[in-house]
């Protein structure tokens, strides 16, 4: 299954048969297609029926770009929050995609997540699952993105995004310099700049800085800012991250509600009109998205033939 | 019954055509794509390459989607269903539609099969959105900056839609390039090379029909257990608009000859 590279993919009551494989950010920086390539694949209720010890996720490892900045290995698999509360407390769902404990999957490049405290992520080469997950880590905990939009960048200067995270119940912190992704060559697209999944909660903070680039590793005031997606407020609970980005305040205290504003950023169309750069997303000033009930309005379900 | 049609078999020309039904039609090319002569049921020099020629002839075309597709079953086109949507319209109609932005209409019950290309397809940017293109205007859109992507307060315009219980197997492919606020709901997708492929998308509609707020990927994948199509059939009120779909195809727009 091709998966596409922007927003969240809840999927949902659905039965998956054998041979299925699923390809996160299937066409994600080929040509100027793509934006950060970290979309949330969000699984709930899900039967995964394919039982046969194939591949069942590739993550991107190919370039076709004539540079190296391409981070289109991301994408990030999770069981839906309530999912995800059931195998935290302990019970198993049956043909889940996931090995017993484990809720959330991403490419193994993300390696700081294997610092996270009492292993909550492990290399799934190392518990006996590589081949299925693509040698992917596999965590304990729900996982969400982090998208730093950029501009004026190019893709042979661009400095590298160094992100710490401090756990606060003694787990060791964690860092990784996370590098830069452009859409398309120099000057071809203005999709550019810096995608990682994070962990949500208030357990640990994140602080993000550049490697270089001038301007002593703070993050420009007018770069984007995005954590995860309002879908998931929308439809469970709105959830949070404490963000420190160097140079720059967020909020008063670097609270970032996965409902922050994210008005002009990317339309399917139209990236970033110029209003956005500076004044929309997260850690600016610009109003929280409304909260929308799914739940009272046919549980998310789409009607059709409403239009004609 | 289609039968051994050349070009596309349903073909909505202008994309200006809009709330006309197409029910219950069954779409069989009855040629290999790879025929050395025939060339399945493609045929060069008509009026539109796309939906005629090896490029992407189909069983069932349409350059607007805001038309009703029920119950059809397509087979052994080169794709199933082609709502192409990357253009401005199309002869009396060009430059007065916008295409990539014109709403979904009822697509459901319907079953791709056997094609060598795609099942279900929408090519191009299928973003449908709420704008001003209606009857009352010839299906034209009158205002275009409501076809832009974000309204002046920064909000996307979408509209969202779903796939309804259709069906597709045995092609190389079911989805989409560039596509967004699409929910698969009730999908079958089986024996497929590639059982969903889609390119690039956006974050789903939160503003616009806010019950709408969450991209929901329904699908049911089913290979083993039909009874798990069963379980996403929640929406009793389908069944009743399924009965009251019509039977006839409406042409509400002149269209100029299609040669195939």
């Amino acid at each position: 299954m091709a998966f596409p590279d922007v927003g969240t993919f809840i999927i949902e009551d659905t039965t998956f048969g054998d041979d299925v494989t699923f390809e996160p950010n299937h066409h994600c920086n080929v040509g100027t297609t793509g934006v950060l390539c970290m979309p949330q694949y969000v699984l709930h209720r899900v039967d995964w029926m394919n039982k046969r010890n194939s591949k069942w996720v590739k993550f991107q490892s190919e370039n076709t770009q004539p540079h190296n900045a391409n981070q289109n290995h991301g994408g990030i698999f999770t069981l839906s929050p309530p999912d995800t509360i059931l195998v935290i407390q302990g019970q198993e769902i049956e043909n889940s995609f996931f090995p017993p404990g484990y809720v959330s999957l991403v490419s193994s490049k993300f390696n700081y997540l294997l610092s996270a405290p009492d292993n909550a992520c492990v290399l799934s080469s190392d518990i006996g699952y590589g081949a299925i997950y693509d040698n992917g880590i596999l965590c304990k905990l729900p996982l969400r993105s982090l998208k730093v939009y950029s501009r004026g960048l190019v893709s042979h200067s661009a400095p590298q995004l160094k992100v710490d995270v401090h756990f606060n119940n003694g787990g060791i912190d964690a860092s990784q310099n996370i590098g830069f992704h452009q859409t398309g060559d120099d000057h071809q697209s203005e999709k550019q700049g810096y995608s990682l999944p994070v962990i949500p909660g208030t357990e640990h903070s994140y602080r993000l800085a550049l490697l270089g680039g001038g301007g002593g590793g703070n993050i420009p005031d007018d770069w984007v800012i995005e954590f995860s997606d309002v879908v998931i407020g929308n439809r469970w609970n709105i959830e949070y991250i404490y963000l420190s980005l160097q140079g720059r305040t967020c909020g008063d205290i670097g609270l970032v509600s996965s409902h922050h504003d994210r008005k002009f950023i990317w339309s399917g169309t139209d990236f970033m009109r110029g209003d956005a750069w500076g004044n929309h997303g997260a850690c600016v000033a610009a109003d929280a998205m409304p909260k929308v009930e799914c739940a009272a309005q046919n549980d998310g379900k789409i009607l059709i033939g409403a239009s004609v | 019954v289609l039968y051994n049609v050349r070009g596309a078999g349903i073909y909505i020309e202008d994309g200006n055509e809009m709330a006309n039904s197409i029910s219950y039609n069954v779409i069989i090319c009855n040629f290999p794509f790879n025929d050395q002569t025939l060339h399945g049921c493609t045929v060069p020099g008509t009026s539109n390459r796309i939906a005629d020629t090896s490029d992407n002839q189909a069983g069932i075309f349409s350059r607007a989607a805001t038309n009703n597709l029920v119950g059809n079953r397509s087979a052994n086109s080169f794709n199933g269903m082609l709502l192409s949507a990357g253009g401005i319209g199309r002869g009396s109609s060009y430059g007065k539609v916008c295409e990539p932005d014109s709403k979904m209409g009822r697509i459901e019950g319907n079953t791709f099969h056997g094609n060598g290309r795609f099942g279900t397809y929408t090519l191009g940017s299928n973003y449908p959105k709420l704008t001003d293109q209606s009857i009352a205007t010839d299906g034209h859109n009158i205002d275009q900056s409501l076809c832009e992507g974000f309204d002046d307060a920064g909000n996307t315009r979408g509209i969202s839609a779903a796939f309804q219980n259709n069906v597709d197997y045995h092609n190389a492919f079911v989805g989409h390039y560039m596509a967004g606020d699409l929910q698969y709901n009730g999908h079958q997708s089986h024996d497929n090379d590639n059982l969903i492929y889609w390119k690039e998308s956006k974050v789903s509609e939160q503003l616009l029909f806010r019950d709408l707020s969450y991209f929901a990927f329904i699908a049911c994948q089913v290979l083993i257990l039909h009874c798990t199509l069963y379980r996403t059939l929640k929406m009793g009120a389908l069944h009743i608009l399924l009965v009251e779909t019509t039977l006839r195809v409406i042409w509400r727009s002149p269209t100029s000859a299609h040669s195939s």
